[in-house]
């Protein structure tokens, strides 16, 4: 197919011949993509790799309620947090999404509904920094 | 980690607690043995007088069977199995009842809430609750 190169096909090529020619750059470099795939791991100093300097002011005195009393039910740390029920749901749900605590259910009570029982992960610690882990 | 926490911290602690402020003495990881060998742990065994407590805490109905061997092999008077939830106690509960065990040992399957409620409420009354059948009816007049 790609045998030698007969007259006809010369003829096709004399168009491209005529096209001007650009110089290449030479200092030219790759530009990095900007999907999410291919993107590299941008250098995080010693608080983003905690997450502390994600933590909200709520979020904070959450993680302290917990890590200073972990295995109570949820319903407690609100108090202790002292914010409401409604917040300290909120906070909870987005600390536990972002892997600073993990939720149990156990049956605490005699009857009714099951607790949601706290526990604190090791980054809840890292996040809190010395002063958790001395109190 | 995960189960360490649970099994632990949330499900042994408040148990053990509440058995010491009932004058129990009691020891996690008591090791059983038979023939001088250790054939397995009991995650909590408590004695007072003649009252010997195992308490096992199960996240699954796996070993649910095998903690009655060990229950009996340590001699217990009472193996309570402490779960975290109602129906992990009762699918226990069933698979005990169906494999047939749980005939001399006394075997109590319940949640952590129950568990408490239980030592709360008849650790008074043990010597009653742990009477031997036979005995009761010969104190009868």
């Amino acid at each position: 197919m790609h045998g030698q190169p007969n007259e006809r096909n010369l003829r096709g090529l004399e168009s491209l011949f005529r096209l001007p020619t650009v110089e290449a750059d030479l200092e030219w470099q790759p530009r990095a993509s900007t999907s999410a795939r291919n993107r590299e791991p941008v250098p995080n100093s010693d608080v983003d790799k905690t997450g502390a300097s994600r933590l909200s002011e709520a979020d904070r005195r959450y993680l302290a309620a917990v890590v200073a009393s972990p295995g109570q039910p949820s319903a407690s740390y609100a108090r202790i947090a002292q914010m409401g029920t409604g917040k300290a749901t909120r906070t909870r749900k987005s600390l536990v999404e972002r892997g600073f605590l993990r939720e149990h259910v156990v049956a605490t009570g005699r009857r009714g509904r099951n607790a949601i029982v706290i526990e604190p992960l090791a980054a809840a610690h890292d996040a809190l920094g010395p002063r958790s882990e001395e109190a | 980690m995960r189960k360490a926490f649970l099994h632990e911290r949330v499900l042994l602690d408040p148990i053990e607690s509440e058995l010491l402020r009932r004058g129990f003495r009691a020891s996690r990881e008591y090791a059983v043995t038979i023939n001088r060998q250790i054939v397995g742990f009991i995650d909590l065994y408590a004695v007072q007088g003649v009252h010997r407590v195992a308490c096992e805490a199960e996240l699954t109905p796996r070993r649910a069977a095998n903690d009655v061997m060990k229950g009996s092999a340590v001699g217990a008077s009472l193996l309570l199995i402490i779960t975290p939830t109602g129906r992990i106690a009762a699918r226990i509960d069933e698979d005990l009842r169906r494999a047939g065990y749980g005939c001399e040992l006394r075997v109590c399957v319940l949640p952590l809430g129950r568990a408490l409620g239980l030592i709360r409420d008849c650790f008074p009354l043990i010597p009653d609750a742990f009477r031997d059948p036979e005995s009761s009816r010969e104190s009868q007049p």
